[in-house]
């Protein structure tokens, strides 16, 4: 097969499932407290 | 069935409500845009992957707290987010980021990119709004400092003949004026970095 020089790969400029996945559960995973004058955010995980 | 376009406003408040699916949707609007954007300032597809990262626990945890003003577009300040999370891995190497002959070809070597040229200036008119907006918050001698020095370009000499006191009053307010506006940046979690 002839090889074409000019091929170039496509890339997909876009975050892997895994990276929106975890982003996903983090917000899930996390939890807002709030007092009279803050907020404070817990990690549950 | 056509499907109906729910606007990003609307998804921010009913995720800020606790429906999790909007941030989904969301995150799949938007990703390819801040995703590129991310990109075209560091050429790593790992580091790409992870500023996207933090920039998204970044706005969850803006948006959970509460400290979420719906005032510019959502995605103008996300990619405010993501530029400011580049800026800051580029401190922590101290290197600016530099294009590498590789065999690759890399689009953004030779194409001018209006999308980020548009991008950053709408992200400096809604910084300059920000920061007129905190301005106001000052004390009115402090203020009056401020706008003569930066806005009206005066010296400390022309400020002092023109609010009737020292030139070093003039420099204390300045210095005070400085001093509060960190702090209502710093109190408000306000980005102004562009």
């Amino acid at each position: 097969m002839e090889k074409n020089y000019f091929f170039q790969e496509e890339i997909s400029l876009e975050p892997k499932r895994k990276t929106i996945n975890f982003i996903l559960n983090y917000s899930k995973s996390i939890k807002v407290l709030k007092s009279k004058t803050e907020s404070y955010i817990i990690d549950l995980n | 069935m056509k499907k109906s376009f729910i606007a990003d406003s609307v998804l921010v408040s009913n995720y800020i409500s606790g429906d999790e699916k909007s941030l989904e949707v969301l995150i799949k609007r938007h990703k390819q845009r801040i995703y590129s954007f991310i990109y075209s300032k560091v050429y790593d597809r790992d580091l790409t992957e992870d500023i996207f990262q933090d920039t998204f626990i970044k706005v969850i945890r803006t948006l959970k707290i509460g400290n979420y003003n719906e005032e510019g577009k959502f995605i103008s300040w996300v990619m405010r987010i993501s530029h400011n999370l580049v800026i800051d891995h580029f401190r922590k190497n101290s290197r600016m980021p530099k294009f590498e002959n590789s065999h690759d070809f890399d689009i953004f070597s030779v194409l001018k990119n209006t999308d980020i040229d548009i991008e950053n200036k709408m992200i400096k008119d809604q910084i300059l709004n920000e920061v007129k907006k905190i301005i106001e918050f000052l004390p009115d001698d402090q203020k009056e400092v401020l706008i003569y020095r930066y806005y009206n370009d005066l010296s400390f000499k022309e400020i002092s003949e023109k609010t009737g006191v020292s030139i070093n009053t003039s420099l204390g307010r300045m210095r005070y004026a400085l001093i509060n506006l960190r702090n209502i940046i710093k109190k408000k979690n306000i980005v102004l970095t562009n």
